[in-house]
């Protein structure tokens, strides 16, 4: 993708689908307002501390997964009645979701323009479905996969991903929640020190709507996502926890927008980041009030760590408020592990490393909001 | 089991000890007693291996070893135990985690078997009993939220879980009420025995009627300037460190 001309590769995977018209219109012209977009440069807000050159010096990926399947489901129970799933290259034009894209969310017209497998998923109301998807990667080439869930009103779903650990992937989700709907998502990206991630996810919420969304993101060597939340109706709940843990010459970048365009919409996002070695990690958090949202509820607590000199963390709380009647808090930290605590520790019998483990352990165990037993298993501390 | 010699302390450019000396039998009780910024704290601090604190001269040998050879957490499993003056809030590290880590760390420093969830859930309940402790404290981050009478009893509360040879009480009795202070007394009571010694930090008498030391000292300015048994602290009541002046 970074380094093949891009037409080439647009032309050869149009050789390769046998696709209709439309959507075949709908890529040229996502591939033609790409170009016009250009790699977003380090200006632009949700990019200023990610260096896109870093990809294009990318090794390839040196693992693909057996066989040619894109994702692996595991579905827990049944599969409720009326659910559909299908193929995103088989979606009808008048089911096709459009997003609007602007310079930072250019790689979503990239995604579109070279899409090659997703899967639509729609679930009726008042359904329950719990579902583990794997995103393989099946060959040494970028994959641009899209994602497009439904969920019909009082449903709900509790969505795990998981990637590949070597993968290089261009992720665009996108989560439409019907009134009085509840949603679980457990996003796992335990990344080899190789893989390159972008993952763009869109959420719009009806009313009374309820999203808890836990991600981790454990290395890679470029990995940027962007979280978009969309209150349309009134009363939603969006509570969110990631964890960020770069080594080496890792680089993370995390960022969520959060739109209160209603009244009475409450958002909470809580990150916590450990950056060591030379790694970087860019943490935002956005959240804008619109004139009338009236009782929103905002609150935005980022603690990072900086284990080494040469580790870097950006962390940045941000409250764009247009109205009176709000409750909003925001915080962020940037700091050593704590000395006095680590002595504490230490003065019991609990060998530096140990204490110094304990510590960091509890720092990121703040971020497990689902409290799942094997949250730091695959991380290393 | 202790012994100071001419010990030397600064921290920063600021030297505080100046030629201390102390000897401690098995079994013994000493407070340490005089006014603001004698060096009693730092006492308690280069014992148990603050590295604020910078030893510039002088020797510890406890039980047989050179203390100030050791790391902080080697002098903890060799038995010596800081009842912290401010004990510190460890947010996210679970009390019960905790103690638990930490006296494995120490079994395993002294090639001893490990002990086990059950045993130490057992260890724990006969405890928290003796120390009149509500259980729930046990369950949140260490010292998190907790009253200035409960973080003194949950010190006292490790030390009983930890056993040391030789506590060190750093103003245990600051900041508590008189039913606390008789609460934590008791529990260091029932630790004393033949074989493990306490130094007791205190500015007030009040603490020594009911830890009764077998040696009370006066430190100023960085040395022991006086020693004798606990009727000094009685006559220290009376007449202050006025006398020190002269």
């Amino acid at each position: 993708m970074f380094k093949n001309p891009i037409n080439l590769a647009f032309d050869k995977l149009t050789a390769m689908l046998n696709e209709p018209k439309w959507l075949q219109q709908k890529r040229r012209d996502a591939l033609k307002k790409f170009q016009q977009y250009g790699l977003p440069s380090r200006k632009l807000e949700l990019w200023k501390y990610s260096n896109i050159k870093k990809l294009e010096k990318l090794e390839e990926a040196t693992d693909s997964a057996d066989g040619n399947d894109y994702f692996i489901f595991t579905i827990e129970g049944d599969l409720p009645k009326d659910t559909q799933m299908q193929d995103i290259l088989q979606v009808d034009e008048k089911n096709w979701k459009n997003i609007k894209t602007d310079q930072q969310t250019t790689f979503v017209e990239l995604n579109t323009a070279m899409l090659n497998s997703g899967f639509q998923l729609s679930i009726p109301k008042n359904a329950q479905l719990k579902l583990h998807v794997q995103y393989q990667q099946v060959s040494k080439d970028w994959q641009n996969i899209r994602t497009v869930i439904n969920l019909g009103e009082n449903a709900e779903l509790e969505l795990t991903e998981s990637y590949d650990y070597d993968c290089r992937i261009n992720h665009v989700s996108l989560i439409n929640l019907a009134t009085d709907s509840r949603i679980k998502l457990q996003s796992n990206k335990h990344l080899r020190k190789t893989a390159a991630l972008l993952h763009f996810s869109q959420i719009n919420c009806e009313q009374n709507v309820n999203i808890q969304q836990g991600t981790i993101n454990n290395n890679a060597a470029f990995s940027h996502c962007i979280t978009e939340v969309n209150f349309n109706g009134q009363h939603s709940k969006f509570n969110a926890a990631s964890v960020n843990v770069a080594h080496d010459n890792c680089h993370i970048s995390e960022n969520i927008v959060t739109n209160h365009q209603v009244q009475n919409c409450k958002s909470n996002v809580l990150k916590r980041s450990l950056a060591t070695d030379k790694a970087s990690i860019a943490i935002n958090a956005k959240a804008i009030v619109a004139k009338g949202a009236d009782g929103s509820d905002v609150a935005q607590s980022l603690k990072n760590i900086v284990l080494t000199d040469d580790a870097t963390i950006y962390s940045r709380p941000e409250l764009e408020i247009n109205t009176d009647d709000v409750i909003a808090a925001h915080g962020s930290t940037i700091g050593e592990l704590d000395e006095t605590s680590l002595t504490y520790l230490r003065s019991r019998g609990i060998p530096k490393e140990q204490a110094k483990f304990m510590l960091i352990e509890s720092f990121l165990q703040d971020a497990n909001i689902f409290k799942t037993e094997d949250f730091l298993d695959k991380i290393e501390l | 089991m202790l012994n100071i010699k001419n010990i030397h302390a600064q921290v920063g450019d600021n030297k505080i000890l100046k030629g201390l000396n102390l000897e401690i039998k098995a079994g013994e009780v000493h407070a340490i007693m005089g006014p603001n910024g004698a060096g009693k704290s730092t006492l308690g601090n280069v014992l148990a291996g603050m590295e604020k604190v910078e030893v510039t001269q002088g020797t510890i040998d406890f039980l047989d070893k050179d203390l100030l050879e050791l790391e902080i957490e080697q002098r903890a499993a060799e038995g010596i135990f800081l009842a912290f003056q401010y004990p510190v809030e460890i947010p996210g590290v679970n009390n019960m985690y905790f103690l638990r880590a930490a006296l494995n760390a120490q079994r395993k420093y002294r090639g001893e078997k490990e002990m086990n969830s059950s045993e130490f859930l057992k260890l724990v309940r006969t405890k928290i009993i003796q120390m009149n402790m509500r259980d729930d404290l046990l369950r949140r981050p260490v010292n998190e939220g907790f009253s200035g009478g409960e973080k003194k009893r949950n010190e006292i509360f490790q030390m009983s879980i930890l056993e040391p040879k030789l506590a060190i009480l750093d103003e245990t009795d600051s900041g508590l009420d008189i039913d606390a202070l008789k609460i934590v007394a008791q529990g260091v009571n029932q630790l004393r025995n033949k074989d493990r010694s306490f130094i007791v930090i205190t500015h007030y008498q009040r603490l020594l009627d009911y830890i009764v030391p077998d040696y009370v000292h006066v430190l100023a300015d960085g040395k022991i300037v006086r020693s004798g048994d606990k009727s000094l602290a009685l006559e220290l009541e009376k007449t202050g460190y006025s006398w020190l002046e002269d």
